[in-house]
């Protein structure tokens, strides 16, 4: 009994990072139809400007969150006006091969300036837990798991109540009559993709305290992502959140039934199977049809 | 003899009714005119036909086979051929290939060289010779209704469902294209059309059925159809009906 | 595709460049040094795994999970010469055939898919693969498999397994020859442009996109148990790298999508740059790699038509474009 509500824990708290990490991926996805593969690499990059920062300035974990996030969120407006918005209109897979090409060059890089050593942000807080009665709640991932719910608070209150974030779920809803209402399209993708790389770079801190930091961390939240992603359904923020949790809590349940050797293979089957079931989701609606 | 018929027919989408427990049928040689307002279930009704939406009740014969649970593509290998509303041509493709995947696919009797003269002659047939080797993107709305209507041809269907192909079209187009639906069954083929085009429904066809919310409320010969009181209570308001 | 009409000058240039690149590939063995030869048989395998790739990508459908196929005829021909001493030719055939009944398996309810939701399920199925063959006891988990080496000198072994995958691209060839040429071409075509206008003329897409799909598998196939013999030794890593599956794509595209002669020669291209790239700047050999697809993706978007099609206008086009939109008075983020 005990054992599995510690295991119903666990997955709830792994399950807040994954959706923070697919909900960046999401929007891009909902609101563009990009699958924007370069999201992993934006996590890993993430993950090394909070590594730098405690490492060096020995600057708390969770006060670095808004430096990378705005780093990548400049970022990811330049790779979006730059480069994304040039190729909007061609085949679909273009803008995959596109990001999965920045993303070699990112890893490699990231491989290159920092090596491929296994890194860990380990702030003093980082063995404190919580105990009540048998059960036992790490301190760090509730912390974590608290601050992932903030940003996807702060996105959905972004997109639902500002001008901007109006103007972006207009652009999902409908490009051209956006475009006629006045809506900026190439600008409004740009902030979006911003938007969803500075969310991407939060969850890299935070998943950077709790996981190793190394170059090649971003592939395997990238996947994550997709099957967040659609369990959730496209650009459906509060849907990401349920995936997250939803992916979260199989992940953790599979594992302690099949063994760890299986922790991804429960993934992808489960991303296959939902896809084949219900490729809107479980919880959305689809905005593009193609 | 009856080529094609519906029994009960019912498409239901979420909560609406798109079409309610329609019944209908075509002769041999026949041209019917299928008419009604917007959203009155129409080419529901046709998608049904074809195969690119399950009927959820009733069922679908043609040529005295059960069609309906049968994929689209064996239906139109059967004899079956339709049009799109808003045509989807292949639209990279040239006039001319476009018409030759009809010939070689809707028939399969052809060799390539075979259907290739087949499809020259079908695009002969709708006056699109002179733009055959033109990209299907690059010719005019018009003639691309007329290459959506070529590339039903080439299948040699025989029954036609065209949807609305005379939507957008100018006076004389639409005199061409009317021309060109009596050839067709001169040829020997049936003709179920959507239209909203009174002028080609009166001039073509023999039999007129009407539509509204999903029904079939009128069915009868062209002239008396339109003077229908229902059907005039339809399209303009019950303000019309009794004067 | 071009058409039937597509011009008989065209035909005579493409069988000169086939006659020359015969010469040249036939009289490799005559000329060429072990690391020639182990580059060009490289070439070529990545040729046959474009043109695999090519066969669904003619109908639109993109895979980004050919590498399972691959993967498993590795394994298949790992696991039968080392366990069950079956010869190695027996083995590939027997992978190839596994491949195309997973692709036939997970292709048939996954077909209906479209865009990126298709792509990312054949992901999905290639990673899930990797990951149940990473934990099976006779797959030797994550340690992999060594094969028996073949008894010979190393330079019959290099000149061998180059035979093989010449007559692997040879018989890939031929199928896309028959198959993107010929009447299926244009079903192929068809489901490309508009997949229901293809069915109202009578093509039976998903028999279209099934087969081609297990084709596509039948050859990933082979090729990874050429792979695996070649290798001698495979483990889960090496034999479902996404490169595979991402490299072969990346050629296609360059070559051409839907092109008979386009795979083969964006194989050729990026396979010689990828090599150079590696023996020239190996810490960023990855990076060159990435800075292609960037490129490729930006200014050869249609293929090596583009290349022909004065690129240099193309680049001139795009360098005043974002001069004018970055370089001037205006704030460059608005």
């Amino acid at each position: 009994m005990g054992a599995g509500v510690q295991i119903v824990i666990n997955g709830i708290l792994i399950g807040g990072i994954y959706a923070c990490a697919g909900l960046g991926f999401s929007l891009v996805w909902g609101v563009m139809n990009i699958i924007n593969i370069f999201h992993g690499a934006t996590i890993m990059l993430g993950a090394y400007i909070t590594f730098w920062l405690f490492h060096l300035y020995g600057i708390d974990p969770l006060v670095t969150v808004p430096v990378s996030m705005l780093t990548l969120f400049l970022i990811g407006y330049a790779v979006q006006r730059i480069l994304i918005n040039r190729i909007l209109g061609g085949p679909l897979f273009m803008a995959i091969i596109l990001t999965q090409g920045l993303t070699l060059i990112a890893v490699n890089l990231a491989f290159y300036l920092w090596t491929g050593d296994f890194r860990s942000i380990r702030p003093p807080y980082a063995t404190w837990s919580l105990a009540l009665g048998p059960l036992v709640v790490p301190f760090l991932r509730l912390i974590i798991f608290v601050a992932s719910l903030l940003l996807t608070a702060l996105l959905v209150v972004f997109l639902g109540w500002t001008k901007v974030g109006r103007a972006i779920r207009a652009t999902r809803m409908d490009r051209e009559t956006a475009a006629l209402m006045g809506v900026e399209i190439e600008k409004i993708y740009a902030l979006t993709f911003a938007i969803g790389s500075a969310i991407a770079a939060g969850a890299g801190s935070l998943i950077g305290t709790a996981f190793v930091v190394e170059p090649g961390m971003g592939d395997s939240f990238l996947l994550k992502s997709f099957v967040v992603c659609v369990i959730g359904g496209l650009g459906n923020m509060g849907g990401a959140l349920v995936g997250g949790l939803t992916f979260g809590l199989v992940e953790t349940i599979g594992v302690a039934v099949f063994g760890p050797g299986y922790k991804d293979a429960i993934a992808f089957i489960l991303l296959v199977v939902i896809l084949l079931i219900r490729p809107e989701g479980l919880f959305g609606r689809e905005y593009y049809a193609r | 003899m009856v080529v094609l018929e519906g029994e009960g027919l019912t498409k239901v989408f979420g909560g609406l009714t798109a079409v309610s427990d329609v019944r209908f049928n075509v002769h041999a040689g026949e041209i019917v005119g299928l008419i009604g307002p917007n959203g009155a279930g129409k080419t529901t009704l046709i998608n049904m036909i074809s195969g690119l939406c399950r009927c959820d009740r009733g069922t679908v014969r043609f040529r005295g086979r059960d069609i309906t649970s049968l994929r689209p593509y064996r239906i139109a290998r059967m004899g079956l051929a339709r049009t799109f509303q808003i045509v989807r041509p292949f639209p990279r493709l040239t006039v001319r290939e476009n018409v030759l995947i009809g010939a070689l696919y809707g028939t399969r009797a052809y060799r390539t060289r075979e259907a290739l003269a087949r499809a020259t002659e079908v695009l002969e047939f709708v006056g699109l010779a002179d733009k055959m080797g033109q990209r299907v993107a690059d010719v005019t709305q018009a003639d691309q209704k007329r290459v959506e209507l070529a590339k039903a041809l080439a299948t040699e269907p025989t029954l036609l469902l065209l949807d609305e192909v005379m939507a957008g079209l100018n006076a004389k187009e639409i005199e061409d294209v009317m021309r060109i639906v009596l050839r067709i069954r001169a040829a020997g083929a049936s003709i179920l059309m959507v239209e909203h085009v009174m002028k080609a429904i009166v001039g073509v066809s023999d039999r007129v059925f009407v539509m509204h919310q999903g029904r079939k409320i009128v069915e009868g010969r062209p002239a008396e159809v339109l003077a229908d009181d229902r059907v005039i209570a339809v399209y303009l308001g019950s303000r019309f009906t009794k004067r | 595709m071009g058409g039937l009409a597509g011009g008989v000058r065209r035909g005579v240039t493409v069988a000169l460049v086939g006659l020359v690149g015969a010469v040249v590939l036939g009289s490799a063995l005559l000329w060429a040094n072990n690391y020639v030869l182990r580059l060009l048989t490289t070439i070529l395998m990545y040729a046959a795994l474009a043109q695999a790739w090519n066969l669904l990508g003619a109908t639109g459908y993109v895979s980004f999970g050919n590498v399972a196929f691959f993967g498993i005829g590795a394994y298949t021909v790992a696991i039968l010469m080392t366990r069950f001493d079956v010869a190695f030719v027996a083995a590939a055939a027997i992978g190839a055939f596994l491949a195309a009944a997973l692709a036939v398996a997970v292709g048939f309810p996954m077909l209906r898919l479209k865009g990126h939701y298709f792509a990312i399920a054949t992901l999905g199925v290639a990673e899930a693969v990797r990951e149940i063959v990473g934990n099976l006891e006779f797959a030797g988990k994550g340690k992999g498999i060594s094969l028996p080496v073949m008894d010979a000198e190393i330079t019959e072994i290099y000149q061998y397994f180059y035979i093989v995958m010449l007559l692997i691209v040879l018989g890939a060839l031929l199928a896309s020859h028959l198959i993107l040429s010929g009447r299926a071409g244009y079903a192929l075509v068809a489901i490309r442009e508009d997949e229901d206008a293809a069915q109202m003329v009578g093509i039976n897409t998903t028999a279209w996109k099934l087969s081609m799909f297990g084709a596509g598998a039948a050859i990933n196939g082979v090729g990874g148990g050429a792979y695996a013999y070649w290798m001698s030794y495979i483990d889960p890593v090496s034999a479902f790298n996404f490169l595979v599956t991402l490299m072969p794509l990346l050629m296609a595209l360059l070559g051409g999508v839907g092109t008979l002669w386009g795979p083969l020669a964006g194989a050729l291209i990026l396979e010689v740059l990828a090599e150079t790239a590696w023996s020239h700047f190996l810490e960023f050999h990855r990076t060159v790699l990435g800075a292609m697809m960037v490129l490729v993706v930006l200014f050869f978007p249609g293929g090596l038509r583009d290349v022909i099609h004065l690129p240099q206008a193309r680049l001139v086009g795009i360098l005043r474009d974002l001069l004018r939109r970055y370089g001037g008075a205006r704030r460059w983020w608005c």
